[in-house]
């Protein structure tokens, strides 16, 4: 009588329900924040025994199915902006290219992975902070009336950047007009970030979409998604050709899991107030930074580690 | 070509048997003789019974094929942070080495003797060469932490029979073992010696689905790779769709 499954790929043997049930928590996530959720469970997977290459290649595979299920829910809610969704995309594509590229020197110059790992956890820390007071704010009923001490000169600067780049247009589901160059400027931003990072970008996206082009949270979520799709595609594919690393039967029972908990969280979503959504998100994004946090400055049990890993 | 190995397996048995042991001549029998992995398989123990001569100390190693194995190694950066700093290689480095005996490691015979047969940690630590060999304790709890590395003192059972010793050993294979050979040797001490006494081979190998599905992702990796996003994207819809259906009911 055991539960456990074979996974030819990863080479190891898991317990059915816990794949099935970690789908379902990361697919959750997805549909209430619109983040892929690869930073949470490839960690995860690698501690239950995934080699790490085989963790990260077949997340995405789960992650394909989890945003087109939420994709779909948000499109049919009306929380998708495709137009926005595709400037994004066309630029993180770009951007993941150069951020590839420019890893490779990086690693070249030593200090990489002190650098890439120390930019990390300041990012983090910082995003969630900033998120975090000011959906708190936004929940303790101050509104959009800026707080006496808010520093005004940074955002004038940025609007009147904004304002000053050609291509105006509108962009009626996110209810901005904005230049075309924008979106696909931070997108380029975001892609190269990712690919130095070696996470989906979901992380950043969602807090850039929110401050940097102004839309409103609820189609924050449903555009993140329909972006991560397309990367997380292209990303399986590329697994499956160049290094045969995706394992379909893990990446079965993770999607069974998670295609049901993103429908769950997208209804969930829609029940909560974009500042109570949020400072759940602050509130994730601090944990994991925490965490990093920790994971650098204690001593490990072991001091050796497969490669392969970020 | 089983047939040879077990052949060439028996001969050893034949040839380590004319040493100086008298008595009954050892032998040993695996139990299952070769292990499948399945899409069910959870890891595996491989019986060990057999007979050995009388008065021995016995050690019964099983061991996988020795591959090269890369690591990442962590130090310190700026004295406070924990960090992957250096990358260690262990040239040849056994993928499974369970050991066990009938009495503890130190009074088997003088770890001469035991390194000479490969018989405990510090026996393969001492065939590790270069800056390597300072990182093996670290390298052990790593594979004891996958139970890819056992070491356990006093797990052989013996009982004496008739002018001879019964021997009853178990090595349990975690799921995480590679595919390939494996090799089971049983070791015996007598006095300050040690010889090995008999040595048995078994395969691991991927059968049905799991070995379809690896030479699948192996040969045909862009197909491979379509057919997990197509299904991917088909799961994906099937539930929005069914969940959308539900949402209207209500």
């Amino acid at each position: 009588m055991h539960f456990s499954i074979y996974l030819p790929i990863a080479k190891n043997a898991v317990n059915l329900f816990v794949l099935v049930g970690l789908g379902g928590l990361v697919g959750f996530l997805s549909g209430l924040f619109g983040v892929g959720g690869g930073f949470l469970l490839t960690p995860i997977l690698i501690m239950i025994g995934i080699p790490p290459t085989v963790a990260a290649a077949s997340d995405s595979a789960q992650i394909v199915a989890a945003s087109t299920s939420g994709t779909y829910a948000h499109a049919r809610a009306g929380t998708v902006d495709f137009k926005m969704g595709i400037l994004l995309l066309l630029g993180g594509v770009g951007g993941g290219t150069v951020g590839v590229w420019l890893i490779k020197l990086l690693r070249q110059l030593g200090e990489a992975n002190f650098l890439i790992t120390v930019t990390y956890v300041v990012m983090l820390g910082g995003i969630g902070t900033y998120m975090f007071f000011e959906s708190l704010g936004g929940l303790r009923g101050k509104q959009h009336a800026p707080p006496a001490d808010a520093p005004p000169p940074r955002p004038s600067i940025y609007a009147r950047m904004v304002r000053a780049l050609p291509f105006k247009t509108r962009f009626p589901r996110s209810n901005v007009s904005l230049s075309l160059l924008l979106p696909l400027l931070l997108g380029i931003l975001v892609g190269v970030l990712a690919a130095i990072m070696g996470v989906g970008g979901g992380f950043i996206m969602v807090p850039v979409m929110v401050y940097l082009l102004r839309m409103p949270m609820h189609v924050v979520v449903g555009t993140s998604l329909f972006q991560i799709l397309f990367t997380c595609i292209n990303v399986t594919l590329l697994q499956s050709y160049v290094n045969h690393t995706v394992d379909v039967v893990l990446a079965l029972l993770l999607l069974i899991g998670s295609v049901i908990g993103v429908q769950v969280g997208a209804k969930v979503g829609k029940r909560l107030k974009a500042d109570q959504l949020k400072i759940l998100m602050a509130i994730i994004v601090l944990v994991v930074a925490g965490k990093m946090l920790l994971g650098l400055l204690l001593q490990p049990d072991i001091l050796l580690s497969y490669k392969g890993g970020h | 070509m089983r047939h040879i190995r077990h052949r060439a397996a028996a001969l050893l048995t034949l040839l380590t048997m004319a040493g100086p042991a008298q008595g009954a001549p050892a032998t040993i029998q695996l139990e299952p003789k070769n292990v499948d992995v399945s899409l069910f398989f959870n890891g595996t123990t491989v019986k060990i019974r057999g007979t050995v001569p009388p008065g021995r100390k016995v050690a019964v190693v099983c061991r996988g094929e020795d591959q090269k194995l890369e690591l990442k190694k962590k130090g310190k950066v700026w004295g406070v942070l924990w960090m992957n700093t250096a990358e260690v290689t262990f040239e040849h480095l056994p993928a499974l080495y369970l050991a066990s005996t009938s009495a503890p490691l130190a009074g088997l015979a003088s770890f001469e003797v035991r390194r000479q047969l490969g018989v405990g940690y510090r026996a393969l630590a001492a065939r590790t060469k270069g800056e390597a060999a300072a990182d093996f304790g670290e390298l052990t709890k790593l594979k004891e932490a996958e139970g890819m590395y056992v070491q356990r003192e006093g797990a052989v059972k013996l009982r004496p029979v008739a002018g001879a010793l019964e021997l009853e050993a178990e090595c349990h294979i975690p799921a995480r073992a590679p595919i390939g050979t494996y090799r089971v040797e049983v070791f015996g001490f007598e006095g300050k010696q040690g010889a090995r006494l008999a040595s048995r081979s078994f395969s691991l190998a991927k059968v049905g689905l799991a070995r379809f599905i690896t030479s699948l992702a192996e040969t045909r990796g862009l197909l491979y790779g379509i057919f997990v996003v197509v299904v991917a994207i088909v799961m994906g819809l099937l539930t929005g769709l069914v969940f959308g259906l539900k949402g209207k009911a209500h």
